[in-house]
């Protein structure tokens, strides 16, 4: 038997040092190590005689040396390696760029192996910077060669080594993962040669096959999962029926403002599902504004004068508390109670909410991931509503459902899933859509500009700021390292508050900052204290502040549309205007 | 980059985005719960998860809990599923 879980220091080639190193891109154990797939692969198979080779192809050519390598000093930091290359069919030249160590490296008679782009010039092919190897020996050419993604500072040869040596200790060894019928039904590949051929594949064939297995494997995966889950909801007894005689019209005729179409076709969908046996299992849709808390709140209403409790689970603090504050405002005079359980409160005040919600006193909790630690007990819980689905998962949101018996859940989400896809990635959950923004909310702004305006951006947020009005700088997520994405929030935090605008009050925020520091940072922000706020995406989870009205999105071409879509909101409430700051400057960023 | 400038509509984005970036990249980083993939591309792979639905499907329908000899390995799949640091 292999040991998957083996930490990946003492795999052979490894070490503390480049441990390390695999460890920032996710290398833990060997199996992670043998699942670490590559993003493409070189043709490096097949040979080419060199009267074949055409202009820009990439090729691996089997040929010997003409003489000696020529160097050729172009100028000062430039100097190039000129070799002759020739077969039965030709001669090429090949060339290199400041490898001086190249020079006596190429033993006459020798049959070489050259791998590398191909130009045609005055007649003759040249090879540029070629990977090559003696013919006798196989490891860089002469087969298909994989490229790893992200590989910090190891070289593509030195992580295709190392996976080497892991798939060595693994070879064929791996237990199959998936049952034989399947395997035979649906004619995949066994793990091991899946395993090894998606890493070393002998042909495109076989890399496809490989591929197919190990695709196969991770979807199938995942739907048995989803639908497993499904039907544990599903097995489990009977759902709450909540009252008929409640209607959800006695809260919605109060409100201060009429919702939108959408937001009633959820509500009933909402209110259908609550009234019948079946637990109800939704997920609520919507861009940020479109209105999904007043939706969670009348539906809490019909669950707290059925005479059930509701929770209510935000992903932070900050956001926990704006919460409370829209329930108390709509539910006011209703008699109905809410509180707010987040970890910051002190212990007298918790024990207290602790007492009040098991006998019954509290109706409504509002909290973080604090109302899952096992001493919050509910007297009778009937509703769940999870807040950004993305911050809890699937395991979180069963821990807060085992609180009550099959209470109803529902799942708030700002991000915008096509539906196609929500279809099958929640396969268990129902999905109702809120499709439509309040009538007056104005269309965000939205300009593409190049980093030769910066200057004008910069005034237009001078005179908003002037104005009373507070601003956003998002910076990039470079890779998936905090350290890296907080260094750069410093960076421009640094340059915003002493050279572009030292006359403001300019704060960071990054996701390596305490949740403590990060909630302070935006409380200040909230109540006007900060005029401008340079942060990475922590701020894409929904907080609003009203009064800022301005979004700078650094390098805009870094962040996924949707994403860009979603952060946009944020200054969305209120809004005059907004600018998405494209920075084209990929080449020269060096950050 | 026009896409973004020219419509409010998240759902005309999300698609637009998936068209353009693959899942991989679509749901940008991890704070996201939704599944994030070693090998699978939910835009070229839509024939598979398909397919693979229809197989689970008909799975769970004769064997909801798995419990069948034959099935060993997929419930180890999906217990493994339930403990991974991926979520699902």
């Amino acid at each position: 038997m292999v040991d998957l879980e083996k930490n990946i220091q003492y795999i052979k080639g490894v070490g503390p040092n480049r441990a390390t190193l695999l460890n920032k891109l996710g290398i833990f154990s060997l199996k992670d190590l043998i699942t670490y797939f590559p993003r493409e692969y070189e043709d490096r198979g097949n040979s080419k005689k060199i009267a074949e080779l055409t202009d820009g192809e990439e090729a691996l050519v089997y040929g010997y040396p003409v003489g000696r390598i020529n160097e050729v000093r172009i100028r000062k930091n430039l100097m190039i390696s000129k070799l002759i290359v020739r077969d039965e069919t030709g001669s090429m030249l090949v060339t290199w760029y400041n490898q001086g160590y190249l020079k006596n490296i190429f033993k006459p008679n020798v049959e070489y192996k050259f791998y590398g782009k191909i130009s045609r010039k005055y007649g003759r092919p040249e090879m540029n910077s070629p990977v090559y190897e003696e013919k006798s020996l196989s490891k860089n050419t002469g087969k298909i060669i994989p490229i790893y993604p992200l590989t910090y500072n190891l070289s593509q040869n030195v992580i295709r080594k190392i996976i080497e040596s892991g798939l060595e200790e693994v070879k064929e060894k791996l237990e199959e993962t998936l049952p034989e019928y399947i395997l035979k039904k649906y004619n995949l590949y066994d793990y091991n040669t899946a395993i090894h051929q998606i890493h070393f594949p002998e042909t495109f064939e076989t890399f496809r096959l490989a591929r197919k297995r190990l695709v196969f494997e991770e979807l199938f995966s995942m739907q048995l999962a989803l639908l497993s889950l499904k039907n544990k909801y599903e097995i489990k007894k009977q759902g709450i029926k909540f009252s008929k005689d409640v209607k959800m019209s006695e809260i919605i005729d109060k409100l201060p403002f009429k919702l939108t179409k959408a937001q009633l076709r959820v509500l009933e969908e909402i209110d259908k599902d609550m009234e019948s046996t079946k637990p109800m299992n939704r997920l609520l849709q919507g861009d940020v504004g479109s209105g999904k808390t007043v939706v969670a709140i009348i539906s809490a209403y019909k669950a707290v004068k059925s005479n059930y409790q509701a929770v209510i689970m935000a992903p932070t603090a900050i956001l926990a508390t704006q919460h409370l504050e829209s329930f108390n405002e709509i539910l006011k005079g209703t008699g109905i109670k809410c509180e707010l359980l987040i970890s910051g409160i002190s212990k007298k005040k918790k024990e207290d909410i602790l007492k009040r919600l098991e006998n019954g006193e509290i109706d409504i909790l509002i909290g973080t991931h604090a109302v899952l630690e096992e001493n919050v007990v509910f007297k009778n819980l009937g509703l769940v509503v999870t807040d950004e689905q993305h911050r809890f998962g699937v395991r979180q949101r069963s821990i807060i459902v085992e609180k009550g018996k099959n209470p109803n859940v529902l799942v708030m989400t700002a991000t915008p899933i096509p539906r196609t896809l929500a279809l099958i990635l929640y396969g268990d959950l129902d999905i109702s859509i809120i499709d439509e923004l309040p009538p007056n909310r104005k269309k965000i702004e939205t300009y593409a500009v190049t980093k030769n305006m910066e200057q004008r951006v910069n005034n237009f947020i001078t005179k908003n700021i002037e104005e009373g009005r507070q601003c956003y700088i998002v910076c990039p997520l470079v890779e998936e390292n905090e350290e890296i994405n907080a260094k750069s929030v410093m960076e421009i935090y640094e340059n915003y508050k002493n050279n572009v605008f030292p006359q403001f009050r300019v704060e960071y925020l990054h996701g390596k900052m305490r949740p403590k520091e990060k909630d302070e940072i935006m409380d200040r922000f909230k109540n006007g204290d900060i005029d401008i706020l340079v942060s990475t995406t922590v701020i894409e989870v929904g907080v609003n502040v009203p009064n800022s009205n301005i979004m700078v999105i650094q390098n805009a071409e870094r962040f996924g549309l949707a994403q860009i879509h979603q952060l946009r909101g944020r200054v969305g409430r209120r809004r005059i205007s907004i600018i998405l700051h494209f920075k084209i400057s990929r080449k020269f960023t060096n950050y | 980059m026009k896409v973004i400038s020219e419509t409010n509509d998240g759902f005309v984005i999300s698609e637009k985005d998936l068209q353009l970036r693959g899942t991989g990249e679509f749901f940008g980083t991890k704070q996201h719960g939704i599944p994030e993939f070693k090998i699978a591309n939910l835009f070229e792979d839509v024939a598979m998860l398909k397919q693979v639905q229809g197989v689970a499907l008909e799975i769970i329908d004769k064997d909801p809990l798995l419990e069948s000899k034959e099935n060993v390995l997929l419930k180890k799949l999906v217990d493994d599923k339930f403990k991974s640091r991926i979520e699902i």
